[in-house]
């Protein structure tokens, strides 16, 4: 039953690569935001902040919608795109997009956190024994906020191989390109291949499982 | 010696703006001055702004006749570049590293190669036993003594202690305020020193500027700064007296007194005395008490408020007593009149 066929080891592959992808993606600005909302104090802050979750709450179909109005032919940064060669709707590059996009609020969320948890006054003192800001940054508050910001990592990286919504409606279901895992089981349930969808349910079960117990981990490393 | 000029201006709130305007010597001898008020006066946010961790609205700060900060001409020197050390209530060591990496990293960081060799400085603060443990399993007095190496291995002008031993037991404290005392001076770094705990000031600084509500008060001599305090209730006298024989001890200026307790010939006590365990009065009318210690003194200051009278008296050290009015209005105390100044033996309190 666990023998897994040619087409749903590619699902497999290519959820993988996606994941990662979205992962290293996603990370840089949510750490760069997440540390610039946790520290400063501004009018519009709240209205940002909003602005940057609102994928966690908007439907996935909706959010997919607005990326396939960007990046398709006639949107914005399409034909941009396009002309060099380098096409992103019904491609496995769409999948990273949408992934990285679903899975940036709840990476940027956590990063937020962490730094929030750094005690401001460790960095303050850096200053004051010869630390410059980066040097402060590099050597206090990234240590300190690490344990957050890998469990933010994995968070992604499991957010993004569970990503559908957004990814169907910008990759679409093309084999070997853009079929990941959840595109997959859907594709499984549409031809109605009972033992398929077993089988790759199973596999997201353990990786999703798997995530959230290195993130656990990870939280508790933080704290202790 | 190293001179401190600060005029600061910062709005903070609403309701309070610091404005803040004083100067410091700081001398060979005795490197260490005081900020003292009570909590929420604005003690804490001008070091942060000396420090540099903070920006004045407008004003001058200048160590050594060099500029810190001057809003007028734009001149904002870095906080890592100003070498002023700072040290706090609570250490605020880096918990991600172990004691030898918090010294390390201060280490490594020092612009000024002349200062203390880190060896000295571990061994005269005893944390070589400490170098290998994780911060989270220092005590409260052994995480100050790493913070204050830390901040010593950065090579400061200046080192601003924030209410550095506000969080011991008192007598981890008075051995902390040795501590202090002794590295500042070994080391020839000034030091300015935080509190509104009136003992701590008055055991460990020359100088005071006393704050309140965002501003500097008074500032001169500790012992007059201090003895301007209209505070309710009994307050402590602090002072230091050396031993002559046995349990006899000489004040500056001569006078002996007998302390509870005996000690080497030449060696040096503080002493705790509180102002409502004194009696006042004329030689004349106070017969023989039983009390021991009875020595001759000089009113400087009289204060009338919360239903009593708070004399300071000179015998050598400027002592505050409490008196009731009535007292005051029978013996006729005013500045200049000489008075007995009495207290018993058990009465006095010897600081570690």
């Amino acid at each position: 039953m666990f023998a897994l066929s040619a087409g749903e080891w590619q699902a497999l592959r290519l959820s993988a690569v996606v994941g990662l992808g979205a992962t290293l993606v996603v990370m840089p600005p949510a750490i760069v935001l997440g540390r610039w909302l946790a520290v400063s104090s501004f009018r519009f802050k709240a209205l940002i902040d909003t602005v940057l979750l609102l994928p966690l709450v908007l439907p996935p179909v909706v959010t997919g919608y607005g990326l396939l109005v960007f990046f398709g032919r006639r949107g914005s940064l399409g034909p941009a795109l396009d002309a060099p060669g380098l096409p992103v709707v019904f491609t496995w590059r769409a999948c990273v997009i949408a992934s990285a996009v679903m899975a940036f609020p709840l990476a940027y969320r956590a990063c937020r956190i962490a730094f929030e948890e750094v005690d401001a006054r460790l960095p303050a003192v850096a200053r004051t024994l010869g630390a410059s800001r980066t040097d402060s940054f590099f050597t206090v508050t990234l240590p300190l906020a690490r344990g957050g910001i890998l469990s933010a990592m994995v968070l992604a990286f499991a957010r993004s191989v569970g990503e559908f919504g957004a990814t169907i409606v910008l990759a679409g279901n093309v084999e070997g390109e853009t079929r990941t895992l959840p595109v997959a089981v859907f594709q499984e349930i549409q031809s109605r291949g009972a033992e398929g969808v077993w089988r790759l349910a199973v596999l997201c079960v353990i990786l999703a499982a798997g995530a959230l117990v290195a993130s656990e981990l990870l939280a508790r490393r933080k704290h202790s | 010696m190293t001179r401190l000029d600060v005029w600061a201006r910062r709005r903070l709130s609403e309701w309070f703006t610091l404005d803040v305007d004083f100067a410091f010597h700081f001398h060979e001898d005795q490197p260490v001055a005081a900020l003292f008020g009570p909590s929420g006066c604005g003690k804490s946010t001008t070091l942060s702004l000396i420090a540099g961790l903070m920006a004045p609205d407008e004003g001058r700060i200048e160590l050594d006749d060099a500029p810190l900060v001057d809003t007028a001409s734009g001149v904002h020197v870095a906080p890592d570049r100003r070498a002023v050390g700072f040290v706090s209530q609570d250490g605020l060591l880096f918990p991600h590293l172990s004691v030898a990496g918090n010294l390390a990293y201060a280490e490594r960081r020092c612009r000024d190669r002349s200062h203390a060799a880190r060896e000295e400085i571990v061994e005269v603060l005893a944390l070589g036993p400490l170098l290998s443990r994780s911060t989270s399993a220092l005590s409260g007095g052994e995480r100050q003594r790493v913070a204050l190496a830390r901040a010593l291995l950065s090579g400061p002008r200046l080192l601003l202690l924030d209410e550095p031993v506000s969080a011991l037991d008192e007598s981890a404290r008075f051995e902390a305020l040795s501590l202090i005392e002794r590295v500042t001076r070994q080391f020839a770094v000034p030091a300015l020193f935080v509190s509104h705990q009136r003992t701590e000031v008055a055991r460990i600084a020359r100088e005071t500027a006393r704050m309140s509500e965002g501003r500097i008060v008074a500032r001169g001599d500790t012992a007059r700064v201090l003895s301007d305090t209209r505070e309710s209730g009994a307050i402590p006298n602090l002072f230091r007296a050396v031993y002559t024989m046995a349990d006899v001890a000489e004040l500056p200026g001569g006078a002996m007194i007998q302390l509870p307790r005996a000690g080497a010939p030449g060696g040096g006590v503080w002493c705790r005395l509180s102002s409502g365990a004194i009696a006042l009065g004329s030689f004349d009318e106070m017969g023989a008490p039983s009390a021991r210690n009875r020595l001759s003194g000089r009113v400087v200051a009289l204060d009338e408020s919360n239903g009593r009278v708070r004399v300071a008296v000179d015998v050598g050290v400027v002592l505050q007593a409490d008196v009731t009015p009535e007292t005051a209005c029978r013996f006729s105390f005013r500045p200049g009149a000489v008075v007995a100044c009495v207290f018993k033996v058990h009465s006095l309190e010897l600081l570690p």
